[in-house]
């Protein structure tokens, strides 16, 4: 089928939380996502990262420019079809947000991943399958299952959060800093969990990330934004070669590429775009061994 | 959702540097006195003394404008139903509900006087810092001692209440659009599951809220707050304090005059 993926197309966005002074938080940002990507945003604090993300979601309507998702409009809606096909559309992306556990709200865990699947009329029996298959995605004990979230561990409650999303299948998945405020465990975690659900479940997944390193580590191409402008998409690698560019968003290299920069300038014969910790070990090792 | 609070803008004028305390105190015998005289005097009076004032304080005309917006469905509703609702001379009449002169100008009487209120007092915020007003509103509870209730942490209280307003409003918004990416549409179902879906925004938000302010609460107590500590600033009633009080009380002294004499 043609026109699959989400197409972003000249979205203006404008903030008027502030009565006198509307203010832009985006300009004229053109994208394309393909299915089956896993696509990193990087950027500095307010260059509106998180509202391109609830642009792309279907939750924050853009001031002006079209999002489309599998070739639906999702903002244009005309009429009741258009309105019933931009509902559907919009039910194939799933947003986690930062700090995701603060929307638990159910009794028990399994009722609050439940909560998604249920409000989407699913039978009672799928709504199981669901909720069991997603428990089994981010690692989740079937023995929690009746215990109230309140109590969990900051990781654990993260997990039940975005479990809460993932039960609904969606077929896009939008993470806005998953990573944030999770020990170093709970980082893994959830990376792992993003590889998982791309390889098995074919999710195209976005991701925000103020860590170069998970976005070199499994992302297959990064987007930086700069004051509400997006400067540019392509893949991980090119983004990380182009010292001017990195320079002018802010953002630095993985610390495994620097460290083998500082390597080849004292002389050392080895090659430093290395985009993974377990690639440049090995580069080290091959440079050591010969 | 948009609510103005702590809408203060910056300025030098006779009104900015009064004391907040003052500025207090004297909005209420000016709210009196416009609640309890006759429109035809407090009218032109009060009209005349809100445009001085936004002309002394260099308040730009739209910020007053913007303070009336929370209350813009109350004006309308008292113009639009009170017609209606009172006897007198008929205007017209829809569906043998009759309009009446009477029921027009009583509308018209309390929308304006209510305006009138909302813009005097937004003066207050505008030309005071919020931290400027709590010192005042300290100042102002300082009886409560007497019944055993410290006025400093009144005022903390209440500062903080509005202090989290936006923070509150913001994290709604949040959570409403966190719940809708669940696929929860709050617009839509019978009142039953309407009131249900309320759930998923009420509880999140209240757990919050708690928790930030036993965050908050360990935070003042780590840097050994307690109501012992003294102002960075003393406040003392100079020349502008006596210049407002005298300007005030004239003012009430003419309205009542205006009011006894006039006939």
């Amino acid at each position: 089928m043609k026109d699959m993926g989400i197409e972003i197309k000249n979205v203006d966005f404008f903030y008027d939380d502030n009565l006198i002074t509307p203010h832009q938080s985006l300009f004229d940002i053109n994208l394309s996502i393909k299915e089956g990507e896993i696509i990193g945003i990087a950027g500095k604090t307010g260059s509106g990262k998180s509202t391109l993300a609830e642009v792309i979601a279907g939750l924050s309507r853009p001031s002006r420019g079209q999002v489309t998702v599998d070739g639906v409009d999702i903002y244009g809606v005309r009429n009741r079809e258009e309105s019933r096909l931009a509902r559907e559309a919009k039910r194939k992306i799933g947003m986690v947000f930062q700090y995701a556990e603060y929307q638990l709200f159910e009794e028990t865990v399994e009722r609050d991943i439940a909560f998604a699947p249920k409000e989407m009329m699913f039978s009672k029996k799928t709504v199981e399958e669901r909720v069991n298959r997603a428990m089994e995605l981010v690692g989740l004990n079937k023995n929690m299952k009746n215990r109230p979230p309140y109590n969990l561990s900051g990781g654990e409650k993260r997990r039940v959060a975005i479990a809460g999303i993932l039960a609904f299948s969606p077929k896009y998945l939008i993470l806005d800093e998953p990573m944030v405020g999770l020990d170093a465990k709970g980082q893994r975690d959830i990376l792992n969990l993003m590889l998982k659900l791309n390889r098995e479940e074919n999710s195209t997944i976005l991701f925000i990330s103020h860590s170069m390193e998970n976005i070199a580590e499994i992302a297959h191409k990064m987007i930086v934004m700069k004051d509400g402008r997006l400067i540019v998409a392509d893949s991980v690698y090119n983004v990380f070669s182009d010292k001017e560019l990195l320079k002018t968003a802010g953002l630095k290299r993985p610390k495994i590429w620097e460290f083998l920069d500082r390597l080849k300038s004292c002389g050392i014969d080895i090659e430093s775009d290395a985009l993974s910790e377990e690639e440049g070990v090995n580069r080290i090792v091959s440079a050591v061994n010969g | 959702m948009n609510i103005t609070l702590g809408q203060y803008i910056d300025g030098n004028s006779v009104l900015h540097r009064t004391d907040p305390k003052i500025k207090l105190m004297l909005i209420v015998p000016l709210v009196f006195s416009l609640f309890i005289f006759d429109y035809k005097v407090t009218f032109p009076t009060y009209t005349a003394l809100i445009l001085f004032l936004a002309r002394i304080s260099k308040i730009p005309f739209k910020s007053l404008i913007i303070s009336l917006k929370p209350v813009w469905w109350i004006l309308a509703f008292t113009l639009l139903l009170n017609p209606f609702f009172h006897e007198g001379e008929i205007l017209f009449s829809i569906f043998k509900i009759s309009a009446t002169k009477e029921g027009a100008v009583t509308g018209f009487v309390m929308a304006y006087r209510f305006a009138l209120f909302i813009l005097l007092s937004s003066f207050l915020t505008l030309t005071t810092k919020t931290v400027a007003l709590t010192d005042a509103v300290e100042d102002i509870l300082k009886p409560l001692k007497l019944v055993n209730i410290s006025p400093h942490y009144a005022a903390m209280t209440i500062s903080l209440a509005f202090r989290f307003v936006p923070t509150t409003i913001h994290e709604y918004e949040q959570i409403v659009k966190a719940q809708k990416s669940r696929g929860i549409y709050f617009d839509e179902g019978g009142i039953f599951r309407r009131i249900k879906n309320m759930g998923a925004i009420v509880f999140p938000l209240m757990l919050l809220t708690f928790q930030r302010a036993e965050d908050l609460s360990f935070a003042l107590e780590a840097r050994c707050y307690n109501e012992n500590r003294g102002k960075r600033k003393q406040s003392r009633m100079n020349g502008n304090d006596y210049l407002a009080i005298a300007f005030i009380t004239v003012f009430i002294i003419c309205n009542i005059f205006l009011q006894f004499y006039s006939h």
